[in-house]
């Protein structure tokens, strides 16, 4: 069955408009939330924690003065990762709090990272170390991708 | 007669490969918007506002283009073109993922299949077999 050209020319209007009016109802029904837009800086900022710069973080880890965790699972752990740092993969946190039970007291200062400024896997570490009672957290916003291109 | 047939079955069998994967690809994205808008926005090329909008409309457009393909002869026609050029965006997407050595996940079909050549080479493929499509669909009209 053969359709009159005008036909497709139709349908090539109709299908892209169907689905902007449909993005309009989903958008309409069910919003992202204002966060999601917001660059990684900002919503480390937003949850109330600090972020750290390149410096900043090569002098405290050059001191040893503050622990490193690296958020990403293990697999990019041990395909490189910045030296100094010990694995918490987000994944599995519940058994590596385990592990580093000792790690934890009130006192201590801890810097986490991920793979860069578009990863979350940060925040969520950092929001669950301080949920255990941890004071002293800051992000390394910047995260394996601006140390990786320092080297 | 025989070779007719053949192209017949053929482009039956392309069509519903084609349509089944875009709607498949439509309802992962529509499952979890949210995961897909984190896809779109890892890939650094928008950002705010037009991000929500892509989120929401390309699993719609691919569950329109995916139906119309298996039910709606008339619009057949439209829906490989729109696939096709659906595919072209994606890889383009991908390939300056890959040229900027962006560690993103594809947001194709769920899960977390790392963007690559190996990705880039399939939208290649399914973007040839679009055009297979559209080819064929128009030089042969069949009813079913």
């Amino acid at each position: 069955m053969k359709f009159p050209a005008s036909t497709t020319w139709l349908a090539m209007f109709i299908l892209p408009l169907a689905a902007l009016l449909s993005s309009a109802w989903m958008q309409w029904r069910q919003p992202f939330p204002e966060d999601m837009w917001m660059s990684g800086e900002d919503r480390i900022v937003a949850a109330g924690f600090s972020v750290v710069s390149l410096p900043t973080l090569q002098d405290r880890l050059a001191e040893g003065s503050w622990l490193l965790f690296d958020a990403r699972s293990l697999k990019q752990y041990d395909q490189g990762h910045i030296p100094g740092s010990f694995p918490l993969p987000v994944a599995e946190l519940e058994e590596r709090f385990a592990e580093y039970a000792a790690f934890f007291t009130q006192n201590v200062s801890v810097m986490v990272y991920c793979s860069g400024a578009d990863c979350k896997d940060a925040l969520d570490v950092a929001m669950r170390l301080r949920e255990l009672g941890l004071e002293q957290i800051e992000i390394f916003a910047g995260g394996w991708e601006v140390w990786n291109a320092q080297r | 007669m025989l070779s007719d047939r053949l192209a017949v079955k053929g482009i039956q069998i392309l069509r519903c490969l084609m349509g089944a994967l875009f709607l498949y690809s439509a309802l992962v994205k529509l499952r979890d918007p949210h995961a897909f808008a984190e896809n779109i926005l890892h890939y650094r090329i928008l950002e705010g506002p037009l991000v929500a909008w892509l989120a929401w409309g390309i699993p719609w457009m691919e569950l329109y283009c995916g139906a119309s393909l298996l039910l709606l002869a008339p619009f057949r026609k439209a829906s490989w073109i729109w696939i096709k050029v659906m595919l072209l965006l994606f890889t383009v997407a991908k390939l300056s993922a890959v040229l900027r050595g962006l560690d993103v996940s594809c947001g194709c079909f769920g899960g977390d299949q790392p963007v690559g050549w190996g990705s880039v080479g399939i939208n290649l493929l399914l973007s040839f077999l679009a055009t297979l499509g559209l080819v064929l669909d128009r030089r042969r009209h069949p009813v079913s």
